[in-house]
């Protein structure tokens, strides 16, 4: 029994790694009216247009000045390769070399400095040239790095500003902003970087002015300011915050959030109206669509609701303004209406807009699935969807909402072939985690029977509009659900049921599963209180070479089967023998058992019984208690080990004691554990020669011992 | 049964006995303090306390080592948040770089990541004109999956480390003493961050336990520290750590009561704890957060 002990180790390390665990969040923020893009974002984007306008079909996809550098030698542009030449040595000594491995020596530092000091010098001498526009960047750029603010004032004031539009102008225009900052005008700064939408720059600037009184400023100062969008949006989010702590189940959000109160929230909806009616603003479907949220975010649903579909209606100048109302829109009905068919057909339209947009909004070459439109499905999903079609007896749907939230991710990472290279260095399956996993792994076998069914059924042009668009986006993996199900039939003890589902697995499936390290090695059919089937750490990840010949699970069921089959009808001596098998499969498939990849997917320290479980310990011990009378003293003496080594409720319990601090060990004397270690040691008293050896060397025996005063 | 039980116990004792002979001891004595700040500049108040309270050693956070997006969707490991060098150091007081590594870049195996980081770190200290640095830190909140993994990389740091005559420690969570210890010449057992910050008691609302340092989080590690098989030094909390929870502004503060309980605690199951202290970290708010009696208590040999 050392190896209770052991077990207590391990506990104790996985209830760490258990406290670093981040649960999963679905509180998004629903308000987006600026962006997409950053600025730094837009800045690459149009750089690189540029870049490939200039150079043809020959343009690497990112910016590389040795290719540019042999494309214009080719084109014998002379100036181009000088500049390319320049700005590869600036790019270079004003890379953040403190968080590149190669840290500059003082040497290196120096010299860095003398470049840019002889590349500001260049750019200065090319401001005739065709290309000044990037030479005067050039020079803008390393007066940055060389903490030259001032020259870098009067030269865009005196020269740059009359430049004619582009990236370059745009991009001297915000390190002039950032002169302006360094002098002190913060407020000129402030507006070109709300102009620019360079949000990270205008956290910093309004980080205390982002009240219903600094907005209100804001509006008086400049109706349609540029910094409003920014400022609207970021209130927005704050009170979703504030909101959002009320609720369960919600992880708190982002730093720094500025806590918007319910006076606030009702002052910030008076001022949209006064915008509203002043008309000077020239989007009034942003004011309308902040309204409409806050009213929400008030539980005035009715009052959202209504003001929403005004603000769908309504015009702006920004294009992201009508995409976020329609957002709002989708969420504030999915709360309000009953699921019924009109909800049904609204959602089917609606969703498959909200797909288009989340595809449209990620770039063709972007490694993350997520962005605003799926987080925005994300928490549409998990707070309006499941809930209420749950509610209204239509868990088919809900599951598919689910379905189709999880699988996406994981269908665009595997088209994409990220997480693929890394599955091959793992082989880890990612069906087995998620919430629709988690889900279907919870319900009721019966609803998950049913899903299976609802699933199956062909689409035709009889299928309502919603069930289709379902359809289209969730993946059909009947093998997938009927594995769970045999699982879950397993787990019920519900042996035929396990056997029809499993028997549709086939083994290749069963080799895909996290679990095969195990199933290859472990057997369900060891005595657990003798020996512990322990696995090194590294064989406990899938591998390719990892295989099993025999789906277990279906042997296991089949072999109960065949071992409850007429088992009230045994002799005494033959029945003690077969329930001692069946305990010891009963035990091997609980959570405790070394074989409970039987019976669910993941082994943590902190398993306990399960809703949907019959407790398999509890039987594995009345099966035992059934046996211990049907052999010799050799017999009763395992059966009576059996019984104390089931770990059903503990003999002992600790409290804290903040005088010693230390725990104290409170004896639970009507424990199933106590009573059965009392058994166990009155059984050794009486046989005291003849104790076995795994007897006499359990350690958990002796503590009780020394702690009961034996 | 009893004799069973005595001569077990006895060889259980000889065992010890036999561990904590043969491991080496802790060569490094005296006081330290974190200092986990981007910018290094220190002001007179901590100036003052490193003098008033003679703090011979500062192991300071050069730069984090983080996973990076790089070509092709392949992430990379690559130095982050590397602190600048403002301010001089105090006389007399020894710098030791320490590295946080965040733990999935141990699911990266790079060969080449323990020369890059001592290499890096020589580099930090010619740049900065910084001597007397004898030592390299590293700090990982490894588990059991990748444990094997980091361990084979700090062999290979310890021996980068070697070539510029530099020793090599590592940081130790509770957790991590019921694995087997890593490859170092001593750990720095962090006697901070006990708990579990998610862990609420759901119907008060209000944190079960501090998770900055909890006594009943330390207890059940306790045992693991007379035979594990490196010398240890041990580090103490004194900062706080603010957070809005589901509406209510939650302050965690390093108890001081909490820590002299840990402290006598822990150096009862291991004298050697009392050789090396250091404090968790050194700033301006968390000096004033302690009385200066109570940090010479919380040093005391």
């Amino acid at each position: 029994m050392k190896r209770f002990i052991v077990i207590s180790l391990l506990a104790l390390s996985a209830v760490n790694v258990f406290g670093c665990a981040i649960p999963g969040t679905h509180n998004y923020y629903l308000f987006s009216v600026c962006g997409p893009e950053d600025w730094q974002s837009s800045v690459d984007r149009r750089c690189t247009e540029n870049w490939k306008a200039y150079a043809g079909s020959k343009a690497p996809s990112w910016f590389d000045a040795e290719t540019y550098t042999a494309i214009a030698r080719g084109k014998g542009d002379a100036l181009m390769v000088s500049y390319l030449t320049h700005l590869s040595v600036y790019l270079e000594c004003a890379h953040d070399a403190r968080n590149t491995w190669d840290y500059p020596t003082k040497e290196q530092l120096a010299e860095r400095r003398q470049q840019l000091i002889d590349i500001r010098q260049y750019a200065l001498d090319q401001l005739q040239s065709r290309l000044r526009s990037q030479h005067a960047l050039l020079y803008m750029r390393c007066n940055m790095m060389l903490e030259q603010h001032h020259d870098n004032l009067v030269f865009w004031e005196q020269t740059a500003k009359n430049y004619i539009n582009s990236v370059y102008r745009d991009m001297m225009r915000n390190i002039y902003a950032g002169a302006l900052l360094k002098s002190g005008r913060n407020e000129e700064a402030s507006q070109i970087y709300a102009e620019q939408g360079d949000q990270q720059s205008l956290y910093t600037y309004y980080y205390r002015k982002r009240t219903v009184q600094g907005i209100r400023e804001e509006y008086e100062r400049n109706p349609n300011s540029a910094a409003l969008p920014f400022l609207l949006q970021d209130f927005a989010n704050n009170a979703q915050e504030a909101y959002d702590e009320q609720q369960d189940g919600n992880w708190p959000g982002k730093m720094f959030v500025h806590t918007v109160t319910a006076m606030e929230n009702r002052q910030m909806c008076m001022l949209a109206d006064r915008v509203l009616s002043d008309h000077k603003t020239l989007n009034p479907a942003l004011w309308m669509s902040l309204k409409a949220w806050l009213y929400y975010l008030s539980n005035n649903r009715l009052m959202a609701l209504q003001a929403i579909e005004r603000a769908v209606d309504l015009k702006s100048t920004l294009p992201r303004v009508a995409d976020n109302a329609r957002v709002l829109r989708l969420y504030i009905r999915s709360m309000q209406s009953p699921a019924n068919p009109a909800l049904d057909q609204f959602l089917a339209n609606e969703l498959e807009w909200l797909s288009t947009k989340a595809r449209e909004e990620r770039s063709a070459d972007s490694y993350f699935y997520d962005n605003h439109y799926t987080r925005a499905y994300d928490r549409l999903v998990h707070q309006a969807l499941v809930p209420r079609y749950t509610a209204a007896g239509r868990s088919n749907e809900a599951i598919a909402f689910l379905g189709v939230y999880d699988e996406q991710p994981k269908v665009y990472y595997q088209a994409q072939r990220k997480l693929q290279s890394r599955n091959d260095e793992y082989r880890w399956n990612n069906d087995y985690s998620g919430d629709f996993f988690y889900h279907l792994d919870t319900i009721p076998t019966a609803q998950v029977e049913q899903y299976l069914a609802y699933m199956q059924q062909p689409v035709t042009t009889e299928t309502s509009a919603l069930r289709r668009w379902l359809s289209s986006h969730i993946r059909h993996d009947a093998t997938f659900l009927h594995e769970l199900l045999g699982t879950k039939y397993l787990r019920l003890a519900q042996w035929q049921q396990a056997v029809a589902h499993l028997e549709e697995v086939p083994l290749s499936y069963i080799n895909t599963m996290n679990i095969v390290p195990f199933m290859a090695r472990r057997s369900y059919s060891v005595e657990p209180w003798l020996q512990r089937q322990r696995i090194k750490e590294e064989d406990q990840m899938p591998s390719a070479g990892l295989r099993v010949n025999e789906n277990q699970k279906l042997q296991f069921a089949r072999e109960m089967m065949q071992l409850e089959q007429g088992y009230d009808d045994l002799a005494p001596a033959t029945r003690g023998q077969r329930a001692y098998q069946l305990a010891i499969r009963y035990t091997q498939a609980s959570y405790a058992g070394d074989a409970w990849y039987l019976t669910r997917y993941g082994k943590s320290i902190m398993d306990t019984l399960r809703a949907d479980e019959v407790n398999m310990l509890a039987r594995a011990s009345e099966l035992l208690a059934t046996a211990v009378d049907q052999g010799d003293s050799k017999w009763k003496e395992k059966m009576l080990f059996a019984r104390a080594f089931l770990p059903i409720d503990s003999w002992y319990s600790e409290e804290w004691n903040n005088q010693r601090v230390d725990n104290d060990t409170i004896l639970q004397r009507s424990s199933h554990q106590y009573k059965a270690l009392q058994q166990l040691i009155d059984f050794t008293h009486k046989n005291n020669a003849s104790t076995s050896e795994y007897v006499s060397r359990c350690d958990v025996l002796r503590q009780f011992i020394r702690h009961t005063q034996h | 049964m009893k004799k069973v039980v005595l001569s077990l116990l006895g060889t259980l004792l000889l065992l010890c006995a036999c561990s904590q002979q043969d491991r080496p001891p802790l060569d490094v004595t005296g006081r330290a303090v974190y200092y986990w700040r981007t910018i290094f500049a220190l002001d007179s108040t901590e100036r003052h306390f490193l003098n008033s309270h003679h703090v011979e050693r500062i192991y300071c956070r050069y730069f984090d080592v983080v996973l990076t997006p790089a070509d092709k969707g392949t992430l990379i490991p690559m130095p982050n948040a590397t602190i600048q060098f403002r301010d001089s150091l105090p006389e007399g007081i020894e710098l030791v770089p320490t590295v946080f590594i965040m733990n999935d870049c141990m699911q990266h195996p790079d060969d080449s990541l323990a020369s890059r980081i001592v290499r890096r770190i020589v580099q930090m200290n010619e740049t900065n004109d910084l001597q007397r640095v004898h030592e390299i830190q590293i700090d990982c909140d490894y588990t059991a999956r990748n444990r094997a993994l980091y361990y084979d990389f700090l062999q290979q740091v310890r021996a980068e480390a070697r070539h510029y005559g530099m020793n090599l420690s590592t940081t130790i969570r509770l957790h991590q003493l019921s694995m087997p210890a890593p490859p170092v010449d001593y750990g720095v057992l962090m006697l901070y961050n006990t708990g579990d910050p998610n862990r609420f008691d759901h119907q008060t609302g209000l944190m079960a336990r501090n998770p900055i340092l909890d006594m009943r989080d330390v207890v059940p590690y306790l045992p693991h520290l007379a035979n594990y098989d490196l010398p240890l030094a041990a580090a103490y909390p004194t900062f706080t750590w603010q957070r809005n929870v589901h509406g209510a502004h939650i302050e965690h503060v390093a108890d001081f009561e909490e820590v002299m309980r840990c402290k006598q605690a822990v150096e009862q199951e291991r004298s050697e704890l009392r050789q090396l202290i250091l404090i968790y970290h050194l700033d301006k708010e968390n000096i004033n957060r302690y009385t200066s009696n109570q940090y010479e208590e919380i040093y005391r040999h």
